[in-house]
């Protein structure tokens, strides 16, 4: 049996690749291990029975049982998430190039009144950390929009990038003090790469956590596929 | 597409595309011989002369006429091994294959039609 395990896992891995859901998954793999051990009982050995390319085999076997397949599509999104981001880069900053003075000319802060440091970086750093968050979320929102669960994905965008970004932040600071706020490139690059991929993972869990639901869901409504004779699911 | 001046194709080949559009009906007319397990069909599909065809193509068409109603499978208990998934023709894919039998009879004609000149047609009946 472990010849029909290795294959069954092979399969999986491709019908995960190929963004099967996990019920799917695993009724279409619990009827292959009966029909394969049916075959090896029969004298066929399982990897000569279908060939070099388990992982096609596997892709034509979740077409031809009309499952329906989820469309993740990570490199899309993280490509438009960071688009947006860079323009919201470009906006964040020129808001604050252009905002900061105009402030400065008509908010008369008396002298009396200490505003604290940490309220003033807030609000220095924090609002083009929000344009930047803000144009992730509408890029992939807009440029997206032809993927299933988008708007889904796009609410979880816009609570975890700035959790990310918060939790990132200290880290990054704290590798700063440590390098001695060294501005060598490949110091900050390795700085800018910390926040990037606090960012991409967020936007990445954004995505598996839309798509989970729906995934529940679907599980719920479908248990088996392929099982219900005249009723074709694509 | 032939193009002009090609050599025949290989007879392989050849057969494969023919059979493209007749394996589904093929295994639909044995399973009304016979409910057979997916391993078991591949045998008969050899038996009956279409030579060497994968269980990897004979599975996944199984998996289709089973969602499309045409045949229906069974766990049936075996003595000699594990539990075999049966399958067996159902209404409706006795239905389709009456019907795709005919248009393949039809279709058939057509091409012998085509093929053998008239005047060996009269010689030969």
């Amino acid at each position: 049996m472990d010849i029909i395990d290795s294959v069954l896992a092979e399969a999986d891995q491709a019908w995960r690749a190929y963004g099967v859901g996990p019920a799917d998954r695993t009724a279409l793999a619990a009827d292959l291990r009966l029909d394969l051990q049916a075959a090896v009982a029969d004298g066929g050995v399982p990897a000569q029975l279908i060939g070099g390319d388990v992982a096609g085999f596997a892709r034509r076997l979740a077409d031809e049982a009309g499952v329906r397949r989820v469309r993740r599509d990570y490199a899309r999104l993280l490509r438009t998430a960071l688009l947006g981001a860079v323009l919201g880069v470009v906006l964040g900053y020129g808001i604050l190039m252009a905002a900061y003075p105009v402030f400065v000319r008509l908010v008369d802060i008396p002298r009396s009144v200490q505003v604290p440091v940490q309220v003033a970086v807030g609000v220095y750093y924090g609002v083009p950390a929000a344009v930047v968050v803000a144009g992730a979320v509408v890029a992939v929102r807009h440029r997206l929009r032809d993927l299933p669960e988008i708007r889904r994905t796009t609410r979880m965008m816009s609570v975890l990038l700035p959790a990310a970004g918060i939790l990132v932040t200290p880290i990054t600071m704290a590798f700063a003090w440590s390098t001695d706020y060294d501005t060598a490139p490949e110091v900050v690059a390795v700085e800018v790469a910390m926040v990037l991929a606090a960012l991409a993972g967020a936007t990445v869990l954004a995505r598996r956590l839309s798509l989970s639901d729906r995934r529940a869901a679907a599980a719920g409504a479908t248990r088996r596929p392929a099982t219900a004779p005249g009723t074709p699911r694509r | 597409m032939v193009a002009p001046g090609d050599q025949p194709t290989d007879e392989g080949d050849r057969q494969t595309q023919l059979l493209r559009g007749a394996l589904d009906m093929c295994l639909l007319a044995l399973l009304a011989r016979e409910p057979a397990h997916g391993y078991e069909l591949v045998r008969r599909m050899e038996a009956a002369g279409f030579g060497a065809i994968s269980y990897g193509t004979i599975y996944p068409l199984l998996t289709r006429m089973r969602r499309l109603g045409l045949v229906a499978d069974e766990q049936q208990v075996s003595p000699t091994g594990p539990p075999r998934k049966v399958y067996a023709l159902t209404g409706s894919g006795r239905t389709h294959l009456d019907a795709w039998q005919k248009q393949w009879t039809r279709f058939a004609g057509i091409v012998d039609a085509v093929l053998i000149p008239p005047a060996d047609r009269t010689t030969r009946s």
